[in-house]
């Protein structure tokens, strides 16, 4: 049977009008379905999903963005209440700088006050003192002098410059010992 | 003689199994014989397939849909738009995708117990398959260059001095009108044909071996049987392949007839580099659409 007739052989390249026809039918119904219908359907649900891949990455970004934005203004805020918080510190340090050097300046001076008050009640109290004694003194000299003399001496000036005499030599001699 | 033939011999397939005579509709022009009978139940299959997955196509593909995309989206990038372009090839992908998905679940029918027979293993098919591939690029030519223009093209090249046309109008009309559509049918035909003899041959050679061989000549069939094996595998291979090469001719015809991609294929450097990079950037973002989906 393994035979290539000349015949046949050469028969195979010679179509056949049938063949031809069911060829070009089957031909034609595979192009117009193709055409039609798969290939539409086909191309509309892989433009769908590139769409809406474009979309879902086009949402990303505009959520990235808008994050973006977000962390810009949060940044924002956060420097500048960090800005305000430092100024209020540092009013508050100058503040209370100024309290303390009004505190301290109102103490001193105070404290003058009551040094120059003290200064000069001592100073009165020492002058009283010793106008006290140097009466005093007077006084007991003129009467030790006039117990001394037996005459009493009525002319207070007379008196006065002798008790100062007095003192004077008291003085100096106390003086020339120390 | 014949029975002495059969009793002596394998039953090998012959060329004349190839010529069925049509039982159905017989002596009418729509007379059908054993092959067109399988090509009609393949055409039945394929567009069941198809229009099947079209119709359940969803955003979020299934396993059988992607298979499918990933049919149409490799025809689409690496002969469509490599060859056409992405503006004008868009057209074509719907002829390519016919073309190839048809021709190549044709030829697989001769690996199908029962059809053992490619659905093209007569001339008509590559014939009219390779008509409508020149219809298209004659189309095509006339479409964006005009007639005159289109015949001017393909039969007076540029840069050659006039007294050649005298030997290259001749050639190139015939090259346009018979050569390339007998070439598509002649290569596509004979390897299904070549493929059936090769498969047969291997198959009635075990079946001899085993039934009707000597003892001493039956461990023939086993090397035979795996030959029909390897060889199936190969046609398999084949099938594909043919399919691929008439799609990417058809691409490349209707490219030579189109004026603005045809320097393309010429080298124009700048110009396939970028065009590559165009569909390397539609293959990365179909990939990501695929990744995402």
């Amino acid at each position: 049977m393994f035979v290539l007739a000349a015949g046949s052989g050469s028969s195979l390249f010679f179509p056949k009008v049938y063949d031809l026809i069911w060829s070009s039918v089957v031909l034609i119904v595979l192009l117009i379905v193709f055409a039609k219908f798969v290939m539409p359907k086909f191309n509309k649900v892989m433009d769908e999903r590139a769409k809406k891949i474009k979309g879902q990455i086009d949402e990303a970004t505009a959520m990235k963005k808008d994050a973006a934005n977000l962390k810009e203004q949060y940044d924002e805020l956060l420097g500048s209440a960090k800005a305000e918080a430092e100024k209020i510190r540092q009013d508050a340090k100058a503040q209370a700088e100024q309290i303390v050097a009004r505190a301290e300046s109102q103490a001193k001076a105070e404290a003058e006050k009551i040094r120059q008050d003290a200064k000069a009640a001592l100073e009165a109290q020492k002058a009283k003192a010793l106008s006290d004694l140097s009466e005093e003194v007077g006084n007991l000299a003129a009467s030790m002098a006039s117990k001394i003399l037996g005459t009493e001496l009525k002319d207070p000036s007379s008196r006065s410059s002798m008790a100062d005499s007095a003192i004077e030599r008291i003085g100096s001699e106390g003086g020339s010992q120390s | 003689m014949p029975e002495l033939l059969l009793a002596s011999g394998p039953d090998f397939p012959s060329v004349s199994e190839l010529l069925p005579s049509a039982p159905l509709f017989h002596g009418t022009v729509f007379a059908i014989n054993s092959i067109i009978l399988i090509r009609l139940v393949a055409t039945a299959l394929i567009l069941l397939i198809m229009c099947v997955a079209a119709a359940r196509a969803k955003v979020v593909p299934g396993r059988f849909q992607s298979a499918v995309e990933w049919v149409i989206d490799f025809l689409r990038s690496s002969i469509v738009y490599e060859f056409l372009g992405e503006e004008q090839g868009e057209r074509y992908t719907s002829l390519i995708v016919t073309l190839f998905v048809s021709i190549f679940l044709f030829n697989f029918c001769e690996n199908i117990p029962g059809a053992n027979v490619a659905a093209d293993t007569t001339i008509a098919m590559p014939l009219i398959l390779a008509i409508w591939s020149l219809i298209n690029y004659w189309a095509a030519g006339i479409r964006t260059k005009g007639l005159w223009k289109f015949l001017k093209d393909e039969l007076l090249p540029k840069g050659v001095p006039w007294p050649i046309y005298i030997l290259l109008v001749p050639i190139n009309l015939l090259e346009i009108i018979i050569i390339r559509p007998f070439s598509l049918t002649i290569r596509l035909f004979i390897n299904m044909v070549a493929g059936y003899l090769l498969v047969g041959l291997c198959f009635a050679a075990t079946q001899w071996f085993f039934v009707s061989a000597g003892w001493d000549l039956k461990w023939v069939g086993v090397i035979s049987l795996l030959g029909g094996f390897v060889m199936t595998c190969f046609e398999m291979m084949v099938d594909a392949i043919q399919a691929y090469i008439f799609s990417v001719l058809t691409a490349a015809y209707i490219m030579l007839s189109i004026p603005d991609n045809s320097e393309v294929g010429a080298g124009d450097p700048a110009k396939v580099s970028k065009l590559q990079a165009k569909i390397k950037s539609k293959k990365a973002q179909r990939n990501l659409s695929k990744v995402k989906g």
